[in-house]
């Protein structure tokens, strides 16, 4: 850069720059997510519309602060954070789908593969014992 | 730096209070439990994102258990519902009213 502003900027002000951009981005996936939900036609692809935020966006959002914050503990909870969040969505995602198609509240429709349905025990009646995951 | 992370924390926030508004409406539309369970969990997700933007904005560090907690607090709500909604009775007439 020759540009005689850039020399000026010191590390601080490179982060802080770096972190509204990944602030920014985050919100922005959060916006799109919100739209996704609101307009995509049934269940299964509005959680796909919903997975952007809820891993993705958190991440951006967690990076741009922990590069604002600059502080040593707050990096070690702010990992923490999206260790959790990623552990933890898939499995209430998985939940919420597989809930879903035992009510048959799926739309077969706009299902391109169904490898669930024709299984053992789920052909005739979707009943599972209710400790099933 | 101020002025820079003020406008961010602007920008970002009229983003958010939008998808806010559009998930209020999916929750209250529905048609299911787990359509507004689904929909919880995202709000959830911009409540840390909102949480976050603040916490950058004004250098602060105390928020960050509020993170911590609204983090694992979806997961419990969203499995909550999904454990309880599954046996639910009234499904035939959710699938009705959707159909």
């Amino acid at each position: 850069m020759s540009d005689p502003t850039w020399t000026s900027w010191d590390w601080t002000t490179v982060a802080d720059v770096i972190a509204a951009v990944l602030l920014l981005t985050g919100c922005f996936f959060a916006l799109v997510a919100s739209i996704g939900v609101l307009r995509l036609p049934d269940l299964l692809s509005r959680m796909h519309a919903a997975t952007k935020p809820q891993v993705l966006g958190l991440m951006l959002v967690v990076a741009g602060l922990g590069l604002r914050l600059r502080e040593p503990w707050a990096l070690g909870v702010l990992v923490l954070i999206v260790a959790l969040q990623m552990a933890t969505s898939v499995v209430a995602s998985h939940m919420v789908g597989r809930a879903a198609f035992r009510a048959g509240q799926v739309r077969e429709d706009l299902l391109v593969v169904d490898e669930l349905s024709g299984r053992e025990g789920l052909a005739g009646q979707r009943e599972e014992p209710r400790g099933a995951p | 730096m101020t002025g820079l992370m003020t406008g961010v924390l602007v920008a970002g926030a009229v983003m958010l209070v939008v998808a806010s508004a559009l998930l209020l409406v999916r929750l209250v539309v529905g048609p299911t439990i787990l359509d507004r369970s689904m929909a919880l969990d995202v709000l959830v997700s911009v409540t840390v994102c909102a949480v976050a933007l603040y916490a950058a904005q004004s250098d602060e560090t105390f928020v960050l258990p509020v993170l911590l907690v609204l983090a694992g607090l979806g997961f419990v709500g969203s499995v909550a519902v999904a454990r309880y909604a599954s046996g639910a009775d009234d499904v035939e007439a959710e699938r009705e009213e959707s159909s």
